[in-house]
């Protein structure tokens, strides 16, 4: 199999090769750029959580890690050549790069959004953490352009050291004097605008060592600020930016699973993997008055599926899941004004005691319900809800695969529910 | 023409061809199903199983006179939606039963088209003769031939499944098409 990708990238020819790594926002940042590169007229082939281009697969349907294998690598290297593709983008996590599945890409590009190194603490520690995703930089092909996100000054100081190879940073005129960033090293600053962010969307500036821009956004969130930065910069680099055509792109760009905004009937729904710090942004919109109420449904995972990974079904994960339900309900007491309670993939667990434990963390703290079957959690809050209430929906994002138990699956998202 | 003999297919008392063929050659087969028609979440085909003449099979050959032939039904109920597969390190396990029923056993081979080239597929299948509603069951097991699955990714087909009267496989009846996802899941996502 290496001699086959080894014989694929040989015929790389035109075909440039983007790959997306970082804690967060590689999705997000990788929708943005190639919902913008098509717009533009380039030939795509993405792999991200969002998505890939596979025989018999959806491109709208969500994988759970777009680079599984080298057979992964080898599909897409063939559609990009069966396609005549511009642009190869890969979503890059941290088990890809562990893996070694990417070492021989001459990838054009490589960008990391950012790096939390406590945010896979399950499967690394966060040193591993972060010589996994520094190694992504390390060794690497002398023409490819490394492009930093949202990293605090030690952080970057160390990326910058791994290569010599052409780079751009980004940051925000707030992170940069909070890091002690020299804003002469910028080649991307974003500077909101005074009516920055709201439910309607975002608005801000970036700024160029050449030129200022303004950008208009329907995505609510202030963070995706940074991912559209990042997909500015990687536009930018490769010599194709059109900003009216970006910000074309970015008034009606929907990003499944990830914060996707339903307006209907005088009220807001959210759907979304996550919910930090989101919340604590939707609370300050309704301290605005923009939002009357916000109301979550969550649920906390299970274990023990039968083909899950081994860590899936440890007593380290156990802890872990429990652990991280703790920090999001206290974080939901803090921020809303009402929660749904149900369940996520509860697999092989017991679903009366993943919702008892979870009415623990909020009895007699904030308002609640507790219904065991998401579909119908999913219903009651949307029924139960008044003009004027945000309603988030947290945990499955865009995911389809529901593990209802030790080995049955449904097959739905939240968004069709 | 001269020397032709007209020979007539009734279904449901309707007639359904009506023909001029030469006596001595091979009897023209119409074979057809018809559906699904969709009820209780299953879907009902009628599918020709033979043609008779009185209570006796249809001759191979075009007889020597004008012959009327009815349809003999063989009623097949497969169950609506999308049959899910879980794929998990290189075996795949099939979500729920899949159970086709039939006025008479049946025999089935299975493929799909990938870029334009027909890719035969598993299709494994246990007789079983429920009395209660004088059908036979056919427990099905499926399973898709696809090198370039990514696990942890889902994968549509449409599987085509060909339907035979005899355990050898010569005796085609028809097609009916199966909508198929495979999926594999390794952890609870992010």
């Amino acid at each position: 199999m290496e001699n086959t990708l080894k014989e694929l990238i040989n015929n790389k020819g035109n075909l440039k090769i983007i790959g997306v790594t970082g804690s967060f926002g590689k999705t997000s940042t990788i929708k943005i750029l190639s919902d913008y590169l098509r717009k533009i007229g380039k030939r795509c082939v993405v792999y991200s959580s969002l998505g890939i281009d596979a025989f018999g697969c959806d491109e709208d349907e969500e994988v759970e890690i777009a680079i599984y294998n080298l057979h992964s690598v080898i599909n897409a290297f063939k559609r990009a050549y069966e396609i005549k593709a511009d642009f190869l983008i890969f979503e890059v996590n941290e088990k890809t790069i562990d893996k070694g599945y990417l070492e021989d890409i001459p990838f054009d590009i490589r960008a990391i959004t950012n790096l939390y190194p406590r945010h896979n603490t399950l499967e690394y520690t966060e040193n591993e953490y972060i010589n996994i995703k520094q190694s992504f930089f390390k060794n690497i092909n002398e023409e490819s352009i490394c492009i930093y996100g949202d990293l605090n000054k030690q952080l970057l100081e160390e990326f910058l050291s791994l290569n010599n190879n052409d780079k751009k940073i980004i940051s925000t005129n707030f992170l940069s004097n909070a890091y002690g960033l020299d804003k002469e090293i910028i080649d991307y600053l974003v500077m909101p605008k005074e009516s920055f962010d709201s439910l309607s969307g975002l608005n801000f500036l970036i700024q160029t060592k050449k030129e200022v821009y303004e950008l208009n956004t329907s995505l609510i969130m202030p963070f995706n600020a940074l991912n559209i930065a990042m997909a500015f910069s990687i536009v930018d680099t490769l010599d194709l930016l059109d900003i009216k055509l970006l910000n074309e792109v970015l008034q009606d760009i929907i990003i499944k699973g990830r914060c996707e905004v339903v307006k209907e009937k005088g009220r807001i729904v959210i759907i979304s993997v996550m919910c930090m710090p989101h919340l604590e942004i939707l609370k300050k919109y309704k301290e605005r008055g923009e939002i009357k109420s916000l109301k979550i449904l969550t649920g906390s995972y299970g274990a023990g599926f039968d083909t899950w990974d081994e860590i899936y079904k440890s007593d380290k994960y156990k802890k872990y899941i429990s652990g991280s339900m703790r920090l999001a309900y206290n974080y939901i007491i803090k921020n809303c004004d009402f929660v749904y309670i149900t369940t996520s993939d509860n697999a092989a667990s017991d679903i009366d005691e993943l919702i008892n434990t979870q009415v623990e963390e909020v009895k007699g703290k904030i308002s609640f319900k507790a219904i065991s079957d998401r579909k119908d959690a999913i219903r009651a809050i949307i029924k139960e809800s008044n003009v004027g209430d945000c309603i988030f929906i947290n945990g499955r994002g865009n995911r389809k695969v529901f593990c209802k138990s030790k080995d049955k699956i449904d097959y739905y998202s939240d968004i069709e529910i | 023409m001269s020397g032709e003999v007209n020979i007539k297919y009734y279904d449901n008392n309707t007639l359904k061809y009506d023909t001029n063929q030469t006596p001595g050659d091979e009897l023209d087969e119409k074979k057809f199903i018809t559906g699904p028609t969709i009820s209780n979440s299953e879907k009902h085909y009628r599918i020709l199983y033979n043609w008779l003449h009185g209570q006796l099979t249809a001759p191979i050959l075009v007889p020597k006179v004008n012959s009327n032939y009815t349809s003999q039904i063989c009623e097949l109920i497969v169950p609506d939606g999308t049959i899910m597969i879980l794929y998990f390190n290189g075996k795949q396990l099939m979500d729920d039963f899949l159970l086709m029923n039939a006025t008479y056993p049946l025999y089935f081979s299975a493929y799909y088209y990938k870029n334009g080239i027909a890719c035969e597929t598993n299709i494994s299948s246990h007789i079983h003769f429920r009395s209660y509603m004088n059908k036979y069951e056919h427990d099905i097991t499926l399973s898709i031939n696809d090198p370039d699955y990514q696990e942890g990714a889902t994968s549509n087909y449409t599987v085509y499944v060909r339907i035979y009267k005899d355990h050898l496989k010569t005796k085609k009846l028809g097609e009916i098409v199966l909508s198929v996802r495979m999926t594999s899941t390794i952890g609870p996502g992010e």
